[in-house]
């Protein structure tokens, strides 16, 4: 459940094999350095701001245009002018963009459409995608 | 089951409330964390891991007000709280449920949080360079076992 803190972003830095290594090491590595210096390596926890993510619909050929229209106003809050050069997006591309929001909203979306969907038993798919 | 609380049951109300004042249309983690700031037995943990609760208050506060303005919509619907946020409070419950307590409170739904992934609550605990592990220890220490205010 936790996640491991290998994923660090600071790409190639020094390799330390392990940071704050005790006093029982320093006989060793003494001769590579110059004498009594040593190097702290502090290490924070990876402190990366989370990333965006866009909310996509996919076209299928079954849901109809209003349907996608009226969920793109409905839970996207696009007016009708909007929505329906969005749904004509999904419809001529396969596939448009709803709107980029964080982890957590963007979900919460999906569930959100795709429960509806459900509801009115259409096959429209709402997906969401790292930015 | 667990049951919730009180403070823990103020401390959700506190929740929607901060986004409903906002005429935000979910409750987020930010809400909730920013609730659990003034939760005494949240809190108490928050501090026995030395976070530094006046500046995750301000970035928090930073946070909904500025990055979550699309979340204001204009129908004076209730805030509902985010598939993630109903999961942490879950999932604190549950938890409790298999260690055999009768009660959740703030400090647990805390713990709870950091199984998120890409939160930014979790992103500003973390920036308090405090970890769930920090928070667990702190909690099998006692304090909030009996109650919150004995907690170092």
């Amino acid at each position: 459940m936790t996640r491991t803190a290998t994923e660090t972003t600071a790409g190639p830095r020094r390799k330390a094999p392990s940071p704050r290594l005790g006093d029982e090491d320093n006989g060793k590595r003494r001769s590579t350095g110059a004498p009594g210096t040593a190097v702290v390596t502090k290490t924070r926890p990876q402190t990366k701001r989370p990333s965006l993510y866009r909310v996509l619909l996919l076209n299928d050929d079954y849901t109809p245009m209003e349907f996608v229209v009226h969920v793109l106003e409905r839970f996207f809050n696009k007016d009708h002018e909007t929505a329906h050069r969005i749904m004509m997006h999904v419809h001529q591309h396969g596939i448009g963009e709803c709107g980029v929001f964080t982890y957590e909203v963007a979900e919460t979306k999906v569930t959100q459409v795709m429960d509806f969907a459900r509801k009115h038993q259409h096959p429209l798919q709402c997906v969401m995608e790292k930015k | 089951m667990p049951t919730f609380s009180r403070n823990l049951e103020q401390s959700l109300h506190r929740a929607l409330a901060l986004a409903n004042e906002r005429h935000h249309e979910y409750a987020t983690l930010e809400h909730l964390l920013l609730a659990l700031i003034d939760d005494p037995d949240a809190s108490a943990v928050m501090k026995a891991c030395k976070a530094d609760l006046g500046a995750l208050k301000r970035n928090l506060l930073s946070y909904i007000d500025d990055d979550l303005k699309a979340l204001v919509s204009d129908d004076a619907e209730e805030a509902r709280p985010t598939a993630a946020f109903q999961r942490v409070v879950q999932r604190a419950v549950i938890h409790l449920q298999s260690a055999g307590r009768a009660e959740a409170t703030g400090a647990n739904v805390l713990v709870a949080i950091f199984a998120e992934r890409e939160s930014h609550a979790v992103y500003f605990l973390q920036d308090q360079e405090m970890t769930r592990y920090d928070a667990i220890n702190h909690m099998s220490d006692g304090g909030t076992k009996r109650g919150g205010d004995t907690a170092a």
